[in-house]
């Protein structure tokens, strides 16, 4: 029976089979044009051309999965014959849900798995789990599987959390999260370019492009502002911070191009037409506030701080064994010069050695370590605790239909 | 009617030609066009959409995050649990500190006959030559003062 692995996110759902070597990514929001007035599920989006003033739906609210009406639109695209071809009846499904879910969403999920698309069984849990799975192969380069401590940060559209695992339990008294997830970062982007550009306010479609394109985290802030000073946009190459993101004008490019790297879209452009976007130090104080959050008003620690202290929160024996196997994975774990700038900054606040480890993709680090899940590559050979093998883990659709909603769900406590 | 993922037929607002969803899914039963004149006593003849029906899955069912928050506060827990809405310590057991109203200092002395606080005989010295009205307005500071209506 194939095992489907869904990493259910709150921008975009990373699903695939086990047999698949990377997943799919399909956005998890339904968008509505704002000149056509059509209306786009998913990844279908992507077909139309009027992405300008797009409105977004999504069915995460603040980060739960709350409007159910939406998420079963998106799920039906998911599943359909053109994008996973999927038949729920004889497929085993391993689903992502965000850390500390409240029993009541945990309810609706499973109700909804089993009743209304009737999968032949479920495994629900946190993402940072499948991903503290996948975790030996990033840290370590082996197959060895899931290292027996290992801390998950995972930055994402939401929020970011740092969850320290031990012999594959979380340790709960060391989970901490800030606040500032890839939304987060697009919405400043916006309103600093809207500030002193053009108006970009609508555009969240076109500024999260900018935003993956362009930004970058730098590892000295106050060296690269004094760079940047003066400069506008890199004009007449002066500064090398500097660069001019052309806007797309939706005939030649969707999501427009740094000028100078377009490519085919830009050779079709003629000089006259283009509507410039200049950015300089926008480039690095946008990821600045992953780091220091009281910059957008938000009263927390940086993702620093929080990895410092979530280690703190554990017993003294871990700290050391947690501070070198750190793993980054998450959309916004993605941005260039991310992994060192933690590195240094975890560094200077801690007296072990510090070792913070990114997966090629971090987009899909979850998902990775839900396919080694599926595969039965669980545990490294030899170790001594034991194993969460995903035939103990899954709850299959009978035993979902004796046990009733509320014992399903403690079910899968047994396994946090 | 296309059968899509969820296991059965694609629920859509029902309508006077829908075919029946049967019971007994044996066989088809057509539509009844007068219910009264046929006489009928057997009710599985009849459309009945039932889990199928728009409503049932519209977002009404579902709880937003305002509700499911409140829902969590509105249940039974534990005293000293720690929770976000109930980090409020319990009355303290130890004596109060007491502080001079006139200095600030700590203080370890009270005027019986003003309930005025004082540090030592420096400050009393302070506290006896004190306009009439005043004595009230320290007291006041920390909500102690007598007022007469």
């Amino acid at each position: 029976m194939p095992t489907l692995i869904l990493d259910n996110g709150s921008y975009s759902i990373k699903g695939g089979y086990a047999t698949d070597d990377c997943p799919r990514l399909i956005p998890n929001a339904i968008t509505r044009t704002k000149r056509t007035k059509r209306v786009y599920v998913g990844d279908l989006i992507d077909t139309s051309t009027d992405i300008s003033g797009l409105y977004y739906r999504s069915p995460f609210e603040r980060g739960f999965l709350t409007r159910w009406d939406c998420e079963l639109a998106v799920w039906d695209r998911v599943f359909s014959n053109d994008v996973l071809k999927c038949t729920p009846t004889s497929t085993d499904l391993i689903v992502s849900e965000p850390m500390f879910n409240f029993g009541q969403i945990q309810r609706s999920v499973d109700e909804i798995v089993f009743e209304e698309y009737k999968f032949a069984s479920l495994v629900r849990t946190p993402a940072t789990r499948l991903a503290a799975i996948g975790a030996g192969h990033t840290i370590y380069g082996d197959d060895g599987g899931e290292p027996e401590c290992v801390l998950v940060v995972d930055i994402g559209h939401s929020f970011a959390y740092v969850v320290p695992y031990f012999q594959g339990r979380q340790i709960s008294e060391g989970v901490r999260r800030v606040d500032v997830g890839g939304r987060m970062l697009t919405s400043y982007l916006k309103e600093t370019v809207s500030f002193r550009y053009w108006d970009m306010m609508d555009e969240a479609y076109i500024m999260n492009a900018v935003k993956e394109k362009c930004c970058f985290v730098s590892s000295d802030f106050y060296r690269d502002l004094d760079a940047a000073r003066g400069c506008i946009g890199g004009r007449n190459g002066k500064n090398s911070l500097g660069l001019e993101y052309v806007l797309p004008d939706f005939t030649n490019s969707k999501c427009g191009y740094i000028k100078g790297q377009g490519g085919e879209a830009e050779q079709q452009m003629t000089d006259t037409d283009a509507q410039v976007l200049p950015l300089c130090n926008e480039r690095f104080a946008i990821p600045e506030a992953l780091f220091n959050p009281v910059d957008v008003g938000l009263e927390q620690g940086g993702i620093h701080q929080a990895v410092v202290q979530a280690v703190m929160a554990c017993n003294e024996r871990l700290r050391g064994v947690l501070m070198a196997n750190i793993l980054l994975v998450g959309g916004t774990a993605a941005l260039p010069g991310l992994q060192q700038r933690l590195q240094s900054e975890v560094q200077a606040m801690s007296p072990y050695r510090v070792r913070i480890s990114v997966p090629e993709d971090p987009i899909t680090g979850a998902w990775q370590g839900g396919r080694m899940l599926a595969q039965g590559q669980t545990v490294p050979e030899g170790a001594t605790y034991s194993p969460a093998t995903v035939a103990e883990w899954q709850l299959t659709r009978a035993q979902y239909q004796e046990l009733g909603p509320d014992r399903a769900v403690a079910h899968f406590t047994k396994f946090i | 009617m296309p059968a899509n993922k969820r296991g059965g037929k694609k629920s859509r607002p029902s309508s006077a030609v829908d075919t029946p969803v049967h019971m007994d899914a044996t066989k088809e039963i057509e539509p009844l066009a007068n219910f009264r004149e046929s006489g009928i006593n057997n009710l599985y003849a009849v459309a009945k959409p039932f889990k199928r029906s728009p409503e049932i899955m519209s977002s009404v069912r579902w709880k937003n995050l305002k509700q499911i928050i409140a829902q969590e506060q509105a249940q039974e827990w534990p005293i000293d649990f720690p929770t976000y809405w109930s980090i409020d310590a319990p009355p303290s057991l130890l004596p109060q500190k007491k502080y001079c109203d006139i200095t600030g200092l700590p203080a370890k002395y009270t005027d019986p006959k003003t309930n005025v606080r004082y540090h030592s005989a420096e400050v009393y010295q302070i506290v006896k030559t004190l306009p009439p009205g005043s004595e009230q307005d320290y007291l006041a500071l920390r909500n102690a003062s007598v007022v007469l209506k």
